[in-house]
């Protein structure tokens, strides 16, 4: 099935890019010439200069496709709810890692020396990570979308097995492995493990026994690895 | 306002510009992490370059496909826009025949860096064509720059 965008999204869409265009390059133009002001660079690396403000920018475009409802084609607009359960996962993730470097002492610093440092981009991703959480949740609900993601008591049994694995992984790589394996880690191999499925589920398909086989292939696989491995 | 074809245009071209301003950005990152410093040597010259390329490219298409005047504005404009840039170019070739003759010109690239001399190479160049593209399309559209 050919998927594409409506008359509509077209129209948004070309406007946001219009939009996007003017504000990247007015923000890079005034980014790079705060120099002349403040007399010295105002990012740490060229590397943050590029980062921050392209960070920004997309993940503010694409909140906004999504707010108006021109960031999914009409076919798949069923797989919202699941999207919205990605980047929640993303923002869950990011923050666990700056909370942790917190905890431990060693987070970047924002703002040093008169310069914006490393810690500016973990912050512009946080941010993008939580608009484009929220946009998608609160469409979600507003549109009454999350009956959409169609899970079944089978659904349910397999998601409790799927814990289950998490645990005992969990378990055993704590207590009999020899190699010891972070937390975060083993969960987002066991994201990583079960995200062909979940997809596979929300897509449209007739066809979809290779998909299938495959999804499950690769399920098995990754269990066989985290387990043994 | 601008009428219904020359907004399509309009829309194509920022699309493109930021196609290539985000095309842009990609490669100085990428040039960063491959050359293992930065690509520039000043951080103003990296916002000069990034956003001056795809605006003359975006500014070029526009007056080209005479979606850059409303259709009441007279052509004028393009003719003095077309002057400006060959003066630009003018003002570059003679300061490029001074620097060779006195041999006094600073280098574009140095320590795998690209210096400010780069970007007012580039400026001027960027402004000619923008010019080059007015003037051509002032010739181009002659006939509508008579009083009727």
């Amino acid at each position: 099935m050919r998927q594409t965008f409506d008359e509509r999204q077209q129209q948004l869409q070309h406007r946001g890019y219009t939009v996007a265009f003017g504000v990247l390059a007015t923000s890079l133009l005034l980014a790079s010439n705060a120099e002349l002001f403040i007399l010295h660079p105002l990012f740490a690396t060229q590397a943050l200069l590029v980062g921050v403000p392209l960070v920004l920018v997309i993940g503010g475009l694409i909140s906004y496709f999504a707010a108006v409802d021109a960031y999914l084609t009409p076919q798949l607009t069923r797989t919202m709810p699941m999207l919205a359960g990605f980047f929640g996962l993303a923002l869950i993730d990011h923050g666990y890692e700056m909370v942790s470097d917190w905890r431990q002492g060693f987070s970047d610093p924002v703002w040093a020396h008169g310069q914006l440092q490393q810690g500016s981009l973990d912050w512009a991703v946080l941010l993008v990570w939580l608009a484009l959480t929220l946009t998608l949740a609160i469409k979600c609900t507003r549109e009454h979308y999350w009956h959409r993601l169609g899970i079944t008591r089978l659904h349910w049994l397999m998601l409790a097995g799927w814990g289950g694995l998490l645990v005992l992984t969990l378990w055993v790589r704590a207590n009999v492995a020899t190699v010891h394996t972070p937390v975060r880690t083993t969960v987002e191999n066991y994201v990583l493990m079960i995200l062909p499925l979940v997809m596979l589920h929300q897509l449209d398909q007739t066809h979809k026994r290779w998909p299938l086989v495959l999804s499950w292939g690769w399920f098995s696989l990754m269990a066989y690895l985290q387990l043994f491995h | 306002m601008f009428d219904e074809r020359q907004r399509q245009l309009r829309d194509r071209a920022f699309r493109l510009g930021l196609g290539l301003l985000i095309g842009g950005l990609v490669v100085v990152f990428g040039a960063g992490l491959v050359l293992g410093h930065s690509l520039f040597q000043r951080q103003f010259d990296l916002g000069a370059m990034l956003v001056l390329l795809p605006a003359t490219v975006v500014n070029c298409d526009l007056i080209w496909h005479a979606a850059y005047l409303k259709p009441n504005r007279k052509h004028t404009i393009l003719f003095w826009l077309g002057l400006a840039g060959l003066l630009n170019l003018v003002v570059l070739a003679q300061r490029l025949w001074w620097e060779w003759q006195g041999q006094y010109g600073r280098p574009l690239w140095i320590h795998g860096q690209l210096t400010s001399a780069m970007t007012a190479l580039v400026a001027p160049l960027c402004l000619g064509a923008i010019g080059l593209v007015a003037l051509a399309q002032w010739w181009r559209e002659r006939r509508l720059n008579r009083p009727v």
